[in-house]
């Protein structure tokens, strides 16, 4: 098992090497000029953006520039925002919370409604529950995460005033009001993946009840409770571990939308803003911090295959 | 139905079980009134080929078949106890425990995400009540029973780990870690290797006489059948065609199926002549010949006699029963006996030139 985490771990390296080299050419390539912007944009003198275009760097050879950026990686240095002046990684810090707990969130509600919603639908298939449950995942696939949200900003906040529409409260302020604050969201950024898992655990779900090893726990008299919710489920949930790593990547695209409909103060939100104003810095540091999610979730996800397929510690 | 009870009575009864399985094709009789016991201590094999209804027939003992698409009439006795019916809860605390089977297929019956010290535990935990370390215990007992080496040590092991044969011990173990009064095998062996199966079925029968159990052994191999058998149930396309103690039927069967069946097993020094096999399939329960279900593939046939009526199971005496209109006309050959006699292989060969719709003579 630590071996496994080793080697995930050392393969994460060359990822996150090819992320910021793909983070950093990407932006120099793009258009518009970071140093005429900083230097007040198209009314800008000649010699005013010559100046920014020195303060910022900007007028360094390529190379160095990007041996600075992976200096700045590794001292925690991400630079400063263009236009306040904040280091990146102060500005990251600050928002990163809230985008976490969406995301956890949005986790949670998946699994909440995914699990029991999968295996009901698998242990009657063709049942009524089962086609209740495909219909409605159909449905949350299909539907996108902001219309969900502005209808449950309409039911839950307008009309039965349950949950506040809009607004982020620090969990340090009142845990209780941070929870009711993103509740909403959560569900919203949710819905999409619990349908997303629900419709794999079924499959996966219907494909183990039929293994011969589940013949043999049904004959040992274990119960209903062992054989699904142990011997199936163990099995059965190694396929949609990958789902769960694949929807952790489009979660993390999904907080942008979410983030700005619930006016929620995350990464999403400073993104969207760092785009607009050309704030490379923050645009990097937050695209590598977004990386690193993704690696770390895959990683997660292949120490968790492990536990759950025997077979794999030992490769 | 004419089946010799056991002095002490049976501790299986199965009484015109059908079994109803809904397919593509609509609903199909694959199980159709069979009846027969098994009495304490007793070992029975169920003998048929592939898609006579043997598994069906043993998997609804212990309503392992999924009851979405099967329907079971008639009725299981166990102890004098129904058990078609029982809630699923109910039928838990007789699995396992009372009743235990094991399958035919080894590599694939354990489940590959956990050890198979907790896979046998769990077992023990759920039908004992024990502590884990109590039912730990059990499962090192039990694999150093079935001759699996160093049991405690390879309690961690994973399935993956361990060979085909290995893991039959294993599921032998989690099988008897109960002591269970009836052991349900489905075909335990013919996974195997010849060595490795006639290990496991010698080591089956040292346990049988250990625990005293009883023993339901599910198998189209008639060479297991000879070693292991107090007595055989012949079934053929759904229905029982034969039954007796072992050695008579096997000296002189009362049906031809029974005896085409005693003619495939290879014998003695078989170099250079090929293996007999019977021609024809057998039928499927959607398109059930009319008269005796055998007859077309029977050299036996007789037009207007064999493919008119469906047989009864006629009890002949001795515990032994038949489904052959022609029994009395016909003598059959066994084999390891002469109380049959060879009359009938000379006068009637059998051999692959039969048509199918009997022999039009």
């Amino acid at each position: 098992m630590l071996r496994l985490l080793a080697r995930r771990l050392l393969m994460s390296v060359p990822i996150l090497v090819i992320v910021t080299f793909v983070v950093f050419f990407l932006l120099e390539i793009a258009p518009g000029d970071p140093a005429r912007l900083a230097a007040g944009g198209q009314a800008a003198s000649a010699a005013d953006v010559a100046e920014a275009r020195h303060r910022l760097g900007l007028d360094e050879p390529l190379w160095t520039r990007y041996w600075h950026f992976i200096e700045g990686l590794f001292t925690g240095d991400l630079g400063q925002s263009i236009f306040s002046g904040q280091p990146v990684l102060s500005a990251i810090a600050e928002r990163a919370p809230v985008s976490l707990s969406l995301m956890a969130g949005a986790l949670i509600v998946a699994m909440l409604i995914a699990l029991p919603a999968g295996i009901i639908a698998a242990t009657r298939p063709g049942g009524i529950a089962d086609r209740v449950v495909m219909l409605i995942s159909a449905g949350g696939v299909a539907m996108p995460n902001f219309l969900i949200g502005l209808l449950l900003v309409l039911v839950f906040a307008l009309n039965l005033q349950i949950f506040p529409a809009t607004g982020y409260v620090p969990f340090e302020q009142s845990p209780a009001r941070w929870f009711q604050s993103l509740v909403l969201p959560s569900v919203a950024l949710g819905v999409a993946a619990a349908a997303e898992i629900a419709r794999f655990l079924r499959a996966s779900m219907l494909d183990v009840l039929d293994q011969d090893y589940i013949r043999t726990a049904r004959a040992k008299g274990i119960g209903v409770r062992g054989v699904v919710g142990k011997h199936a489920m163990k099995n059965a949930f190694a396929p949609v571990l990958t789902v769960l790593g694949l929807q952790v990547r489009i979660l993390l695209g999904g907080t942008v939308v979410i983030e700005q409909i619930f006016n929620l103060p995350g990464l999403g939100s400073l993104t969207v803003k760092a785009v607009f104003d050309r704030d490379y810095p923050i645009i990097q540091g937050v695209a590598i911090s977004a990386a690193l999610v993704v690696v770390v979730a895959n990683i997660l996800v292949d120490v968790a295959y492990g536990y759950l397929n025997p077979k794999l510690r030992a490769a | 139905m004419g089946l010799s009870k056991p002095a002490a009575g049976p501790l299986l009864e199965i009484d015109r079980l059908s079994v109803d399985i809904r397919g593509e094709h609509g609903v199909a009789r694959v199980v159709d009134e069979v009846s027969f016991a098994v009495g304490p201590r007793e070992t029975v094999a169920l003998v048929g080929e592939s898609g006579s209804g043997k598994s069906v027939t043993s998997m609804s003992v212990l309503g392992l078949l999924p009851p979405r698409i099967t329907r079971t009439r008639g009725s299981v006795r166990f102890e004098g106890r129904e058990l078609l019916g029982l809630r699923s809860g109910e039928l838990d605390r007789v699995r396992g425990d009372d009743i235990a089977m094991i399958f035919q297929e080894p590599m694939t019956s354990l489940n590959p995400a956990f050890t198979i010290g907790e896979q046998i535990a769990e077992q023990v935990r759920c039908h004992r009540g024990v502590s884990r370390k109590a039912a730990r215990d059990r499962a090192v007992e039990v694999l150093d029973l079935v001759g699996v080496p160093s049991a405690a040590e390879r309690l961690k092991a994973y399935p993956h780990e361990f060979s085909g044969g290995m893991r039959q011990r294993v599921m032998m173990a989690m099988a008897l870690s109960c002591e269970p009064k009836l052991l349900i095998a489905d075909e335990p062996t013919t996974a195997l290797d010849v060595t490795i199966q006639a290990l496991v079925l010698s080591e089956l029968r040292a346990l049988q006489e250990r625990f005293g159990m009883s023993v339901l052994f599910i198998t189209h191999d008639l060479g297991v059948v000879a070693e292991i058998a107090d007595r055989v149930v012949v079934m053929y396309g759904g229905h029982l065609v034969e039954t007796g103690r072992t050695a008579e039927v096997f000296a002189a069967p009362q049906h031809p199926y029974t005896e085409a069946l005693l003619r495939s097993v290879p014998q003695g020094d078989t170099t250079g002549s090929r293996l007999w096999s019977i021609p024809g399939a057998i039928p499927t329960p959607e398109a059930m010949p009319d008269g005796c279900r055998f007859h077309p593939r029977c050299p036996h046939a007789k037009p207007g006699v064999c493919d008119a009526d469906e047989p009864p199971l006629e009890p002949i005496g001795d515990g032994r029963s038949s489904r052959c209109v022609r029994r009395e006309e016909l003598r059959l050959s066994g084999i390891g006996g002469d109380a049959g006699g060879t009359g009938a292989l000379a006068a009637e060969p059998l051999g692959g030139s039969v048509l199918p719709g009997g022999d039009r003579k």
